[in-house]
């Protein structure tokens, strides 16, 4: 077990977007404005969810790049179980950059002499704010991803994605990548659906990882052949 | 002669495959489901004005769903005998649900009786409450904000609506808003589109073939580069101009008087030099990191800069020389701005397109020679 961590995480290791992405988390941190706790956590909900579609789009593509999904496919190995490493592995990832961007925070509100203490929210509903986010806007990129074998989709659905419901954010919906800035006193509920979400596309990941490479585009074919056929019955 | 005849197939070569590129990119998934997105974008955030000028209540019923600037045009002032009526109706009701203490329950009751039996008017009993109990007066203001304004009928909103313009039509107001949301919206999902384009060659491992044809370095990345961003310029010139249209064909024909105004200054001005200079900086980031997920972070972050600048200044947010989007909605830029910076864009659009022709020509002399991490 330990030797199939350190070889995806071996795999997943990318200096580039991981770094990339740790600038990304320290600039938020540091440069937006956020006077308050509160603030922070309305900022971090909102555009923390970028570093879920850098980190998480590409984690089961990454065997396409490098030319061994076939491989992968004919070996014993249990896809299903690789899959679910590599998300725990970039899951862990990203609550590791969201608890730095909130220590970062933290210290630089206690160098400009500010106390945190009396904020209407604890740093555990901040992690949970941000997490769920960030794996929710991910994990929907991912699936894309997965689906159409196409990163570049992907990137361009889930921005689409974050771009309409930065827009309408004040709707509260269960589709709302952020419920707890369109209500903040009625958000769990939404939080709950939002990793139901989750939880079920992790669901068909899993399923479409232990298919063949080609899983999709048969089966269009078939139902562009089943179509053919009843045009011309 | 041979020289000539050589540049002018050169052209001829050129023009071919900026063609053949455009083909390929119109007809492409990526691009249909872009174009597709922007469609329904400028429909959600300016879809007010197929109800404009207003015929009936459906029309209200829909804009007063939208919201937004809309509802400058849909309420009227509402007269002082149903702002006192509607208080009553609303502290009564308070009252009956238990929403207020007793004591204050009390005052209201004895204030009701004396509106209704002494004929006193709201702001007669606004000022009773403000000398005896000023501590209940947010009750009032809160009763003052819902209710002294109504929702208008079909002819007050019209009349609204033609007072506002001043005759001069709704096309300067949508070509506002459409420039403002299009630079906005855009900025974000031409992202992908120059990704795919610039990453294509090397997904397709079709560089060692372009690499030994008969074009020039630069000159193919020029094609690659225009061949997408021409499609996307006219997409959005052909959606602006058909609204833009649209609306100055459903106020002539529902018999207004207003003065049809082009929407091309507007989109010369304003999206192209952001497209232009948002493209070139992809196109410009991409050939100097390598990696298209090395680009995502930093042109997200500069975007959201421009686009939400309130999240980094605290202050609202504000046009200014270092930002390529111009906002028309919120504050009008003073007379100097614009042409000052779209020149400083367009002018370091040039710049970025040249330094990227530059690195493509080296990293096609040397593939090894990039920032790679």
């Amino acid at each position: 077990m330990k030797s199939i961590i350190r070889y995806n995480l071996k795999l997943l290791f990318s200096p580039l977007k991981w770094l990339s992405s740790f600038i990304f988390i320290c600039l938020i941190s540091i440069f937006m404005y956020a006077p308050t706790y509160y603030d922070f956590t309305n900022i971090c909900e909102l555009y923390i969810p970028f570093i879920g579609i850098i980190l998480m789009t590409d984690i089961m593509l990454v065997d396409k790049y490098n030319n061994i999904s076939e491989i992968l496919y004919i070996s014993n190995s249990n896809l299903k179980k690789v899959f679910l490493i590599r998300y725990f592995i970039i899951g862990t990832l990203i609550t590791v950059f969201i608890l730095i961007a909130n220590s970062i925070f933290l210290v630089q509100g206690y160098f400009e002499g500010q106390s945190y203490l009396n904020e209407p929210i604890t740093s555990l509903e901040f992690l949970v704010i941000s997490v769920a986010s960030t794996l929710f806007l991910g994990t929907v990129s991912m699936t894309i991803g997965n689906f159409l074998s196409n990163q570049y989709v992907s990137y361009g659905f889930s921005l689409t994605y974050w771009l309409y419901w930065n827009i309408n954010c004040k709707k509260q919906s269960i589709f709302n990548l952020f419920p707890f800035i369109a209500k903040p006193t009625d958000y769990v509920t939404y939080i709950v659906i939002e990793i139901g979400f989750i939880l079920c596309l992790l669901f068909i990941n899993s399923t479409l990882v232990q298919k063949s490479p080609f899983f999709i585009v048969d089966r269009l074919l078939n139902l562009k052949s089943v179509i053919c056929f009843m045009r011309n019955k | 002669m041979f020289i000539l005849l050589q540049g002018r197939v050169d052209n001829m070569q050129i023009l071919q495959l900026t063609l053949f590129q455009i083909r390929k990119q119109i007809t492409s998934l990526s691009f249909i489901a872009i174009t597709a997105v922007f469609v329904i974008f400028a429909e959600t955030q300016m879809g007010k004005l197929f109800h404009y000028p207003v015929k009936n209540n459906a029309d209200i019923v829909s804009l007063n769903e939208r919201g937004g600037d809309v509802k400058e045009y849909l309420y009227i002032k509402a007269s002082p005998e149903e702002l006192k009526i509607n208080t009553i109706d609303y502290l009564n009701k308070i009252i009956s649900q238990n929403q207020m203490e007793e004591e204050d329950a009390n005052v209201f009751k004895n204030l009701i009786y004396r509106m209704d039996n002494e004929n006193l008017s709201f702001d007669k009993a606004y000022e009773i409450i403000a000398k005896e109990n000023p501590e209940l007066l947010p009750w009032l203001d809160a009763c003052r904000n819902q209710f002294q304004q109504k929702l208008g009928n079909v002819d007050e909103i019209n009349n609204n609506i033609k007072l506002t313009l001043d005759e001069k039509g709704y096309n300067i107001i949508f070509s506002q808003k459409y420039v403002t949301y299009i630079q906005l919206i855009s900025a974000f999902l031409i992202l992908p589109l120059f990704l795919i384009l610039f990453t294509n060659d090397s997904r397709s491992n079709i560089n060692e073939i372009i690499y030994v044809q008969p074009i020039g370095s630069i000159r193919y990345i020029l094609c690659k580069y225009f061949s997408c961003l021409i499609p996307i310029l006219l997409i959005l010139y052909i959606l602006g101009e058909t609204m833009n249209f649209y609306v100055a064909y459903k106020f002539k024909t529902s018999g207004w008087q207003a003065d049809y105004s082009g929407f091309l200054s507007y989109y010369i001005t304003f999206i192209v030099p952001t497209i232009l200079f948002l493209s070139s900086l992809i196109m410009f980031l991409l050939l100097l990191l390598k990696k298209a997920i090395a680009v995502f972070p930093l042109y997200i972050l500069y975007v959201i800069f421009n686009a939400t600048q309130g999240a980094f200044s605290g202050h609202s947010t504000s046009n200014a020389i270092y930002k390529c989007i111009i906002r028309l909605t919120s504050e009008n830029p003073y007379n100097n701005f614009i042409p000052l910076n779209r020149a400083l864009y367009i002018v370091v659009s040039v710049f970025l397109i040249g330094f990227s022709c530059m690195l493509y020509k080296n990293s096609r002399k040397n593939s090894r020679r990039s920032i790679t991490l």
